[in-house]
């Protein structure tokens, strides 16, 4: 099983050490931590064309926030799974996120515990369960016609 | 050689006389016999054909073939038959049988006759014969003998014609023609005779002229036969080979005619040049003659018709010949034309019958009428087609019915009906009808041939008589009526009824005065109807301008309303107006009746529905009848009036609740009733010989009982009553003479009046205290009626000054008029008004006023308090306004608070686990750790507790009927302490109507609680359940825990009030229960449950809606 990359950007530093430490754990997984939003996209469009396997992003980042870095992720025809994790349980802050882009929003646990469980099971399904595309180079608009 | 000239030019001559002769005689008599032969071929054949059809009727029925064998056997005897022909109908057959005797005939083109004839069998046709049979065998054999002559003279002319050639080539070659012709007709072989000498010439010449004599001698015999054969014949006969060449006619011919062959007939007679003939079905037409069949000649000034009758062809060596017969017709045509005129004549006279004639079919529709039926019923048009009994007065009908069975069934007895028939001009009439079965052979319908008479005018006097009849029988009636002194009412109806029967347009009454009120009542009205006569109920007054009763009654004379719409005296009573006009009544005649004295009893009424006046016989009537009714009347009012006056006075004195008294001159009073009891308690002997001033008065009117004339009337005074009481009474006064006109004394009555003063006391109080009320109230008050007519206004509307008041009236275009008009009978009405800038509030409220409906109307100058609504009314907007920005600022905040606070607090948290769990070991005061950790969740549940708190409770509240048992027992199971004993008991049915979210947030917070509270118990017990009430129901959560203190029980529900206790909580749970439940409209508390003085437990109670 080859390894799998995981970039996640939290501008909290004691949130990404608890974060760095869970994934430390995993032999097979190799996390890329970036603390602004802008980093990210950056990261993103060097590289097109050797993408992440999963993005994990907070809202509340600097330069760019989650929400929007979505949106311009997306925009660049990247189809890797991103989740927003972030302590906001706030609905608005929720449905942008979806509408944005987001494949799924998970709110912070405040227990350790609970947030050792959270993260296994992200990884178990993002990263075990769930196939992923990455780029949408496959023309799709005949699919949408149809539909609409 | 001059001897031989002379014989040759002799022999020239008589060769050509010959020939001219021989052809002559030889047309003739070839006609002649050709015609005689004919016929009698004819017959024979027809003779031949019947029994041959007689034959074959059977024999082709029964198919026998040896019938061939029988005809031709039959057939060779008839030398003329070539051919016979059978066809049969059934079998589609056509059998031919030839003759072989004839043989060499046949393929001669040749004139045949043929013979039709049809077999018949029982009137069937079976089949048809034909026969055939050659004309040209009779030709033959006159020919053999003509020959004969012919080659002798033929002799002749060869021997001369060696002398010349001439006359060889001009005669000789025609002839050999002639016997080349003759050759190949007769088939035979004559040969020549051998020429013989001069001598024997001579001798032959000699024959020859004898020959020729006697030719001649025959052919003027024949001709002679010929024409008095056609003269015998008593027809007259004509034979013409084209239109205008006449070849032969008859002497009857020429005398019916008055032409004759030789002279009258030219081209132009009659012809003209495109005549020419056409056969057709065996009879021959001249076309382009004027009148082909029938023509009139007149003769002698007597006019002849005459018809081609019989006209055939006939074919004589290819020319035609036409033979026709002429018959006179002449009887026949008068006849016909006699007949004609005769028709016409018998239509003159049905047409202009004075009587109706028309015929009728059997569904009774006109097949003719004549002019007078046609202008008597439909003004004179058409009316073929119509049905009779439209015309006929419906209660006839049935006679007309009856009638007409009695013609179907053959019954011819009584054969008159009279019945109503309704004319064009005059309406209806009456009429007498004759009628007549008219049976058509032919046709098997019947018709009914009618003839109407009008009999109107003897059926009127008729009828006329019968009525006088019936008149006098009840005239006599009456009479006897009031012989007998039957009853009044009775009497006067039949004396209406009467006056009805003799004219059917009149309805009679009978109006009974009444001399005491000197009015009009009914007596008697058969005829009218009960409401006109309700009107009466009250009694017509008598005057000069009264209706036509009143006016009878006021100058005791007869008077006539020729016309009641039109006559003032009417027009001014609009109820009898409305039911004159309902019941079609015209005109009024009135006649007083009066009584002996000529006092006025009564009056008679005679209602007309026509306009008009009575006529000579009415009046007569009416007098009668007035003359009878007062003789009845009079008898009826002396009886009653004795009757009457016993009673009346005693009756009065009796009746009375007034005291009657009689006072002598001195007014001591001399007789006194027993009511004085009930008015003053004295009884009447304790007063008799009291004097009236006495007792009455003592206080006032000293004076006034002295100063009147006869009567005073209505007095008031004041007495005493035995117990001293003062009463107010009334009294009456007359004074009483005697016969010298001197007072004797008086009389009268005395009252009690004092309920009734104390009544109008009460009501004048009343009234001023409405008044009080009213004048004195800060409202304006106005009473106005259905018209918007002012009855009352207080002072309040005056100062009011408002434009309320138009002409008395209420000025409704200052309030919207359809508000008004929607006012209800129950309820009040209010409206607000601005006018002149200022409020004003307007309430309607109807009531009775007067006995009429009426309305009141109050009036409030408002417009402090509206201006004062109005600017409150912008404070709240204002301050909503305010409250909504504050609101979104608050959730914001809330908002930033929230997620900015609570990252912290989880950093917190996981910062110290991380220490715990990486460097644990190294750590010496682990506490200190774990401190930040619970502290770190303690203010999380703080921060989400505050932020549900204010989620929550916000937004708006949906209702619906929810089932929460189920969801209840599910959220008690994911609520529990995991390691403890509990006792969940659920209320089953738990339904209430609230918002779901709301309602579980609500459950989940009560539930945690009483968890948390009952932690410390080895079971756990939790209650969940609802008690309904009267009109609403309390839903409870209880448990066995720790409880709390009564005195603390409202404070529970406050923000951040917690028991300062071991067991954690944020204290906002609770406010945000009860900030749901007040949302809910519902109010939320907490019990303790105390037993023995220890705490058993908690309840939290809370209602919905």
């Amino acid at each position: 099983m080859s390894e799998k990359v995981i970039l996640f950007g939290e501008d909290n530093h004691i949130e990404a050490r608890v974060f760095k430490s869970l994934v430390e754990n995993c032999e097979d997984i190799k996390l890329i931590h970036f603390d602004n939003g802008k980093d990210i996209y950056d990261y993103v469009k060097e590289n097109l064309h050797d993408l992440p396997d999963l993005i994990i992003l907070d809202i509340n980042m600097p330069q760019i926030n989650g929400i929007d870095l979505i949106d311009l992720i997306r925009s660049e025809n990247v189809l890797v799974p991103i989740l927003i994790f972030s302590t906001s349980n706030n609905m608005k802050d929720i449905s942008c996120s979806y509408v944005n882009g987001a494949n799924g929003y998970i709110v912070k646990p405040i227990d350790y515990d609970e947030f050792e469980k959270t993260f296994n099971i992200i990884k178990d399904y993002w990263l075990k369960v769930n196939t992923i595309c990455y780029y949408n180079n496959e023309d799709c608009k005949y699919a949408k016609d149809t539909i609409y | 050689m001059k001897k031989q000239n002379l014989i040759s030019s002799k022999i020239n001559r008589l060769i050509k006389i010959s020939i001219l002769f021989s052809v002559l005689l030889l047309t003739i008599i070839m006609f002649n016999i050709y015609n005689i032969e004919k016929n009698r071929t004819i017959n024979q054949l027809e003779l031949i054909t019947e029994m041959l059809s007689n034959n074959i009727e059977f024999t082709m029925l029964h198919g026998d073939q040896n019938f061939a064998n029988l005809i031709l056997k039959s057939l060779e005897k008839q030398s003329k038959i070539l051919n016979v022909y059978v066809y049969d109908a059934d079998k589609n057959v056509f059998a031919s049988y030839q003759n072989k005797h004839n043989e060499r005939f046949h393929k001669l083109n040749i004139s045949k006759i043929y013979i039709k004839k049809d077999i018949m069998y029982d009137n069937n046709i079976l089949g048809k014969i034909f026969i055939e049979a050659n004309m040209l065998i009779l030709i033959e054999d006159l020919l053999k003998n003509f020959i004969i002559i012919l080659f002798f003279s033929l002799c002749f002319l060869i021997i001369f014609g060696i002398l010349s050639n001439k006359l060889l080539l001009e005669i000789i070659l025609p002839i050999e023609k002639l016997i080349k012709h003759s050759k190949k007709v007769s088939q035979g072989v004559y040969e020549l005779i051998e020429l013989k000498t001069s001598n024997e010439m001579d001798e032959l010449i000699e024959t020859f002229n004898l020959m020729l004599s006697n030719i001649k001698i025959n052919l003027n015999k024949t001709e002679t036969l010929l024409h008095t054969l056609i003269e015998s014949v008593d027809t007259p006969i004509f034979i013409k080979s084209s239109p205008d060449d006449w070849f032969l006619v008859n002497k009857k011919y020429t005398e019916l005619t008055g032409r004759s062959k030789e002279n009258g007939f030219t081209t132009t007679d009659n012809l003209s040049d495109k005549c020419c003939f056409i056969e057709k079905d065996r009879k021959v037409f001249e076309t382009g003659v004027s009148s082909k069949f029938k023509t009139n000649y007149t003769l002698n000034g007597k006019t002849y018709y005459l018809i081609t009758k019989i006209s055939r062809f006939i074919d004589i060596e290819g020319n035609k010949y036409l033979i026709g017969i002429i018959s006179d017709i002449t009887d026949i045509t008068i006849a016909q034309q006699d007949l004609k005129n005769s028709n016409e004549m018998l239509e003159n006279i049905l047409e202009n019958q004075q009587d109706c004639i028309i015929r009728v079919n059997k569904r009774l529709e006109i097949v003719y009428a004549n002019k007078q039926h046609c202008i008597v019923f439909h003004d004179g048009k058409n009316c073929l087609g119509t049905n009779i009994t439209l015309a006929i007065h419906k209660e006839d009908k049935r006679k007309m019915f009856e009638a007409k069975k009695r013609l179907e069934k053959g019954d011819d007895d009584d054969n008159e009906v009279e019945i109503r028939c309704k004319t064009y001009r005059d309406g209806w009439r009456w009429f007498n009808w004759k009628y007549v079965r008219v049976d058509d052979i032919n046709d098997e319908t019947l018709e009914i041939q009618c003839v109407g008479r009008d009999i109107t005018e003897r059926k009127v006097v008729e009828e006329l008589l019968l009525k006088k009849a019936e008149l006098e029988k009840s005239a006599n009636e009456i009479l006897t009526m009031i012989a007998y002194r039957k009853d009044l009412k009775e009497i006067l109806t039949n004396i209406c009824l009467h006056l009805e029967k003799h004219d059917p347009h009149i309805k009679s009454s009978i109006l009974l005065y009444n001399k005491k009120d000197g009015k009009l009542y009914q007596g008697a009205a058969p005829s009218l109807p009960d409401d006109y006569n309700a009107l009466l109920e009250h009694g017509l007054p008598i005057g000069n301008n009264v209706g036509t009763c009143g006016v009878a009654a006021y100058n005791k004379k007869f008077t006539i309303t020729s016309d009641l719409l039109s006559t003032k005296n009417w027009l001014d009573y609009p109820a009898f107006v409305e039911k004159v006009k309902k019941y079609n009544l015209k005109a009024c005649w009135s006649h007083p009746i009066l009584s002996s004295d000529n006092e006025l009893l009564g009056t008679l009424a005679n209602y007309s529905d026509v306009v008009g006046n009575p006529t000579e016989e009415n009046v007569k009537m009416i007098e009668w009848a007035s003359t009878i009714s007062s003789m009845c009347i009079e008898q009826d009012l002396n009886a009653k009036e004795l009757a009457k006056s016993e009673e009346k006075y005693k009756s009065i004195v009796d009746n009375l609740n007034d005291c009657l008294y009689q006072l002598d001159i001195d007014y001591n009073f001399t007789y006194l009733t027993k009511q004085i009891t009930n008015i003053l308690g004295y009884e009447p002997e304790e007063l008799l010989g009291t004097n009236f001033r006495e007792i009455f008065m003592k206080t006032t009117l000293e004076d006034s009982i002295v100063e009147f004339d006869d009567m005073v009337y209505d007095m008031e005074i004041i007495g005493e009553h035995k117990n001293k009481q003062i009463i107010n009474l009334e009294y009456d006064m007359l004074k009483l003479y005697n016969e010298d006109d001197e007072i004797i004394g008086y009389q009268g009555l005395i009252r009690d009046i004092s309920q009734r003063k104390k009544l109008e006391n009460e009501i004048i109080e009343k009234s001023k205290m409405f008044l009080d009320v009213t004048e004195s109230s800060p409202l304006g008050i106005m009473i106005m009626d259905e018209t918007y007519n002012i009855l009352y206004e207080n002072k309040q509307i005056k100062k009011f000054n408002l434009p309320i008041k138009v002409n008395n009236k209420f000025n409704t275009s200052i309030i919207e008029d359809e508000k008004l008009s929607t006012t209800s009978k129950d309820k009040y009405l209010t409206l607000d008004a601005k006018i002149n800038d200022t409020w004003y509030e307007f309430i309607f409220k109807p009531i009775i006023y007067m006995n009429m409906q009426c309305e009141l109307i109050l009036i409030n100058d408002i417009h402090m308090k509206r201006v004062q609504t109005e600017k409150l009314d912008e404070e709240v907007k204002k301050r909503t306004h305010q409250l909504d920005i504050i609101n979104k600022e608050l959730e914001s905040f809330a908002y930033v608070v929230s997620h900015d606070l609570k990252s912290p607090m989880r950093q917190l948290s996981m910062i110290s686990e991380i220490l715990l769990k990486e460097y644990g070991e190294l750590i010496k005061e682990k506490e200190l750790l774990y401190s930040i950790k619970d502290t770190t969740k303690h203010s999380w549940d703080l921060i989400d507790g505050l932020l549900r708190l204010s989620s929550d409770s916000r937004g708006n509240i949906v209702l619906k009927e929810w089932l929460f048992t189920d969801k209840l027992i599910q959220l008690c199971n994911t609520l529990k302490p995991k390691n403890k004993e509990v006792i969940i008991k659920v209320h089953p049915n738990m339904i209430l109507n609230c918002d779901y979210k709301m309602l579980m947030s609500v459950y989940t917070n009560l539930i945690n609680n009483a968890f948390k509270f009952s932690s410390d118990n080895e079971c756990i017990e939790i209650e969940i359940g609802s008690i309904e009430l009267e009109d609403n129901v309390i839903y409870f959560v209880c448990d066995n825990g720790v409880g709390f203190k009564n005195d603390i029980g409202e404070k529970l529900f406050d923000v951040f009030q917690t028991n300062k206790h071991k067991y954690s909580g944020t204290g906002i749970g609770l406010s945000t229960v009860k900030r749901i439940i007040n949302k809910h409209n519902g109010i939320i508390w907490a019990e303790s449950i105390v037993e023995n003085d220890i705490l058993r437990g908690a309840c939290f109670y809370f209602t919905l809606n």
